[in-house]
């Protein structure tokens, strides 16, 4: 059991079967918790993510498996550099990826993936906000102007 | 031309009743105007169809009509079923128009709404983001959405948060973020 090459097959909600390795599996604490308790050599069934968004799931967690281990010759830099590429993709993907992250309970995924939604986030006035997130502005000018002078409030206490 | 006019005030269905009475039905049909008068009070003969009663309680006016009966100028008598019948008419025009507007106004209303849900659903078709994306915070739910507003150190990107949507300026009070 305690062999790195042990495998684990996880089937996808899109009936996808991914035969993983042990070490790059259990990086997510729900297969892990699955793997221990249930039969080993069965399949986990992984039924609110889908094949694709696995894949990638799996990437990420091989590649940071590896660099832990010292297979890959890789800095912490360079895991970074990847990190913010692996996270440069659609908003929908990213948002697949934070739910996957969180059900899977991969912690430094979900940090990672949060981290970035609130990167484009940041910086940026509530109408790019909207626009960037497709939000729809339901307030009322009125209270639009009341929040804002609210915050204008806050501002001053807070000395800016 | 009498017995036309009662003819098309029955809309059809006095061919119904004159096939049943014979040729000298317009007398007869006079009469069943008379006695439905007081038919449809006590729910109907049998031996009148539905389809006439419909008609008397539809237009309940024909009263008038009867009426008319007691006086005995015939002459009279057909001047007011003939203003009786404009009556009818104007009435017509004017249901007719509040009907055709009001469903313009009901087709105008679902064409609204249905086109909103399509649009919705279509635009998840080609775009999930739109689907997604209406809020993320209900997609990803309190915890995560806590979690990502959690990195928001500075507290000017938060008051810009609590700026972009009412749910939005909710969710930063009550969490006290």
């Amino acid at each position: 059991m305690g062999s790195t090459s042990t495998k684990i097959k996880l089937r996808t909600s899109d009936q996808k079967v991914f035969e993983v390795e042990k070490a790059v599996a259990v990086q997510s604490q729900t297969i892990k918790y699955f793997y221990e308790n249930g039969c080993p050599g069965s399949v986990i069934h992984v039924h609110s993510v889908s094949g694709d968004i696995l894949s990638k799931i799996l990437d990420y967690c091989k590649k940071h498996v590896n660099s832990a281990a010292g297979k890959e010759d890789i800095s912490p830099e360079e895991l970074y550099e990847w990190d913010t590429n692996f996270v440069k993709v659609d908003q929908n993907t990213l948002f697949d990826l934070i739910l996957a992250a969180n059900c899977l309970k991969i912690e430094s995924l979900l940090d990672l993936t949060c981290q970035t939604v609130a990167n484009m986030i940041k910086g940026k006035r509530p109408e790019e906000i909207r626009t960037t997130f497709n939000i729809k502005n339901d307030y009322t000018p009125e209270a639009e102007e009341a929040v804002r002078r609210e915050n204008k409030w806050a501002f001053d206490m807070l000395g800016v | 031309m009498e017995n036309f006019r009662s003819k098309s005030c029955r809309e059809g269905k006095a061919q119904q009743i004159e096939s049943k009475n014979g040729i000298n039905g317009m007398q007869d049909l006079r009469c069943y105007s008379a006695s439905n008068g007081g038919s449809t009070m006590n729910n109907g003969q049998t031996q009148i169809p539905n389809n006439v009663d419909k008609f008397k309680k539809s237009k309940s006016s024909n009263g008038s009509c009867s009426k008319s009966w007691n006086l005995n100028d015939p002459e009279l008598r057909r001047k007011k079923r003939v203003a009786s019948y404009r009556v009818y008419s104007v009435e017509g025009k004017v249901k007719g128009s509040l009907k055709k507007s009001f469903r313009w106004l009901k087709e105008r209303y679902v064409r609204v709404v249905y086109g909103w849900c399509f649009g919705y659903c279509s635009s998840y078709a080609n775009d999930p983001i739109k689907y997604y994306c209406s809020d993320f915070t209900e997609l990803l739910g309190l915890d995560i959405s806590m979690k990502i507003f959690m990195n928001l150190v500075n507290p000017f990107d938060l008051q810009r948060v609590s700026l972009v949507s009412s749910s939005w300026h909710q969710f930063v009070i009550e969490n006290s973020l």
